[in-house]
């Protein structure tokens, strides 16, 4: 047994470095075309390729002088958990403003700055509700933290925002989309539209590009269920028939299930209310047995990972929605795309999801401190947040109504088709279904 | 109801497939039960070593210009190794120390659990959350029709290696010597000592079975849903588990059976109460087989033929 023990110990270790050594996949190039009644191709404007504006900004780059006094943003959110893909970007572009501004020494609106702006990141692993109340508490114990950027997942920031309310600290979300956060009353803003717009705006789109019948799909976790839901409503009021409004799982690997649902009821279009890890399963899954249906997604599956995983060959026929505008899929000439330059100079990665939204909610609070000059308070930046009109952003000009929603000019959700394999951002949803 | 009528054959088609995979993985959990009578719930991750080195494999092969289905012939090597060896280490490791001293019921399943998390924790660092894309290996295609069912590539490649597996270790079992003494250690561990059958090398093999079946079904598994990651072992363990149970925990034809049949009923109850609905059925039935036989479908566990 010893020696047996031994030989397949060394088979094994073998087998794992060799394993060990493989790298990334090369896409392959299978290509399915059958005809469907509705496809993202019908998108308007997604053959020319929609026109952008063109605006750019520059970093007039003189050193910050070195006694000025320190103000500090926090930020908080799943750096390191399960989520963490999704919101490394909202540090990284939180990081990159804060730092621009010291450097420049100004606002992006041109107020000179008189103090030094430092960023204070704390994790809330897991995104976890539980654990968020200490970093809240932490922050308004710091007296110099005049804002913060967080949460980034709506049950965390639902469960802060009571103490910061009463510290009269603002917070600014750039990726919480719960229609319910805002109905608190706390100095709270978010930089993005909740799911209850998201929803209709998907509806609208799915609309007009002729779907008659639908499927609409949960991962049964409160994101997915709740943009699904607000899908379906809007579906159904626009008279498209939603004939299969079904859930599964975000556990669950195999929807070989649903996809005979699917198979057997035809439906000509599937929307998909989840994140892209399951979104591009389910789609891989269904291209694999053969359905061409179009497949949409909300901003869950907005990032890269979902044509990696699903695999090139299945990632056709799909577009995603987003309240964001996503600098690495942005055309090279607009604001977004010299973001995208610049995050990339920095970091060496690629500005993903909201990351334009959290770089605007930093300028947005650098803008506020520069204004308060050095006498800069917690309710001088929550006047002045309270106070924007149409400040200049990258993803959306900001201006915020009462209960801390932006205004319903700056509610934009932008569509994503897949083109050539990648997400490529084709406007926002009112331009391509006008 | 067109879930029972007209798309029972396509529903037959896949709910087999699905349950040749979890019968591969009750395998491993109706096998230790058998000699040990300990619900080894780090199996799921033994399984998700299969799907992790399997996708490696995979990865490395299709780098290499090496065709698709060569790739995911030869990565049942690694996948299964890979897995054995886990599950023999994992024996070694975590239970034979308990065993040794004759620890209590209670001690074998906390560290079962805690073995699991482990394992699953330990990946997690190592590989990241984010999941991992399977490269196409078999390109997806009919290969007959059997009346107004089409039987597709993955389905017959999935049901084809899981019943050549299953012959082969049931074959193992009831045949070698070795078969024997996994037979006599189930019937009755402190006699089969004395009788000169060498129990710890008999547990170690039945890890290493289980632990070989699991890689396979790991690979299957990632072969036909195109993803894995540190948690996948979790849904599929559950299921498998339940068809261990299902079948009659310790038989080893009894996990076929049992998987065969959570295949069936998953699909099934899924197309006719809609997925969200699945679970719910699924458990309901097993629940009902249980009350009317509580040993489940074939009841003799490993120490018989059957």
């Amino acid at each position: 047994m010893r020696k047996s023990t031994k030989f397949v110990a060394v088979v094994g270790v073998l087998a794992f470095v060799v394993a060990a050594c493989a790298s990334k996949t090369p896409g392959t190039t299978q290509s399915s075309n059958a005809a469907a009644s509705c496809t993202s191709a019908k998108l308007k404007g997604f053959a020319s390729g929609a026109a952008h504006q063109s605006a750019t900004f520059t970093n007039a780059g003189f050193m910050a002088q070195a006694a000025k006094p320190v103000v500090k943003l926090g930020m908080f959110g799943d750096l390191t958990g399960v989520n963490s893909a999704l919101v490394t970007p909202i540090r990284n572009a939180a990081q990159l403003a804060v730092e621009q501004a010291n450097t420049s020494g100004k606002a992006i609106d041109g107020t000179p700055l008189s103090v030094k702006i430092e960023l204070v990141i704390k994790d809330n692993k897991d995104a976890a509700s539980a654990t968020a109340p200490p970093i809240e508490q932490s922050f308004i114990d710091d007296s110099k933290v005049v804002g913060v950027i967080g949460g980034a997942f709506s049950g965390e920031t639902n469960a802060v925002g009571g103490k910061f309310a009463a510290a009269g600290l603002t917070h600014i979300s750039a990726s919480a989309t719960d229609p319910t956060i805002t109905s608190h009353g706390w100095p709270f803003f978010r930089a993005v539209v909740s799911d209850t717009v998201q929803g209709k705006k998907m509806a609208d789109v799915i609309a007009s590009v002729g779907c008659k019948k639908a499927a609409v799909i949960d991962d049964k976790e409160p994101y997915g269920k709740g943009l699904a839901d607000h899908v379906a409503a809007e579906l159904t009021a626009k008279g498209i028939t939603v004939s299969i409004r079904q859930a599964v799982a975000a556990t669950v690997t195999d929807f070989s299930t649903l996809i005979d649902t699917i198979s057997a009821q035809k439906p000509d279009v599937v929307f998909y209310g989840g994140y892209y890890s399951k979104g591009a399963q389910l789609l891989k899954q269904l291209r694999e047995r053969g359905n061409n249906v179009l497949f949409t997604c909300g901003d869950g599956c907005a990032d890269k990972q979902l044509v990696t995983l699903a695999g090139t060959a299945a990632a056709t026929n799909v577009f995603v929605t987003c309240p964001c505008v996503i600098p690495f899929f942005a055309p090279p000439a607009s604001k977004a795309g010299k973001l995208e330059v610049d995050y990339k100079a920095k970091f060496g990665i690629d500005a993903l999801i909201y990351s334009s939204e959290a770089y605007d909610a930093a300028n947005i609070f650098i803008a506020a401190i520069a204004h308060g000059g050095t006498g800069v308070t917690r309710a001088s930046v929550l006047a002045f947040v309270k106070g924007l009109n149409n400040f200049p952003g990258v993803s959306r000009n900001y201006t915020f109504q009462p209960n801390g929603e932006l205004d319903t000019s700056s509610q934009l959700i932008n569509v994503y088709p897949v083109k050539s394999g990648t997400l490529e951002l084709l406007g926002t949803t009112d331009a391509v279904t006008s | 109801m067109h879930c029972i009528t007209t798309d029972l054959p396509f529903r037959l088609a896949d709910g087999i497939s699905s349950g040749a995979i979890i019968a591969l993985i009750a395998l491993g959990y109706t096998l230790v039960y058998g000699v040990l009578q300990l619900i080894n719930f780090a199996h799921s991750e033994i399984f998700m070593f299969g799907a992790l080195f399997g996708l490696l494999f995979i990865k490395f092969g299709v780098d290499h210009g090496i065709p698709g289905p060569i790739v995911l012939i030869l990565a049942f090597i690694p996948a299964m190794l890979a897995s054995g060896i886990a599950a023999v280490l994992l024996e070694r490791i975590a239970y034979r120390p308990l065993r040794r001293r004759g620890a209590p019921r209670l001690a074998y399943l906390i560290c079962a659990i805690g073995a699991s998390l482990f394992l699953q924790q330990a990946v997690r660092v190592w590989r990241g959350s984010n999941p991992e894309g399977f490269p196409q290996t078999v390109k997806p295609a009919p290969v007959f029709t059997l009346g107004s069912v089409v039987v597709e590539r993955r389905q017959l490649i999935v049901v084809v290696v899981a019943i050549v597996m299953m012959i082969g270790l049931d074959q193992f079992v009831s045949r070698t010597r070795t078969g024997r003494g996994i037979r006599a250690v189930a019937q009755d561990a402190e006699t089969a000592g004395l009788m000169g059958v060498n129990i710890d090398r008999v547990v170690s093999v039945t890890f290493l079975l289980g632990g070989l079946m699991g890689g396979a079904a790991g690979l299957l598994f990632g072969y036909s849903f195109g993803q894995t990651s540190f948690a996948i072992g979790f849904a599929p363990g559950i299921q498998a588990f339940t068809a261990a149970v299902l079948g009659g925990i310790g038989n080893i034809r009894g996990a076929l059976l049992g998987g065969l049949a959570l295949g069936l009923v998953q699909n099934i109850s899924g197309g006719c109460f809609g997925t969200q609905w699945q679970d719910v059925a699924t458990f309901a039935i097993l629940v009902l087989v249980l009350m009317f036989r509580p040993t489940g479908i074939l009841s003799r566990s490993v120490g018989g033929t059957t």
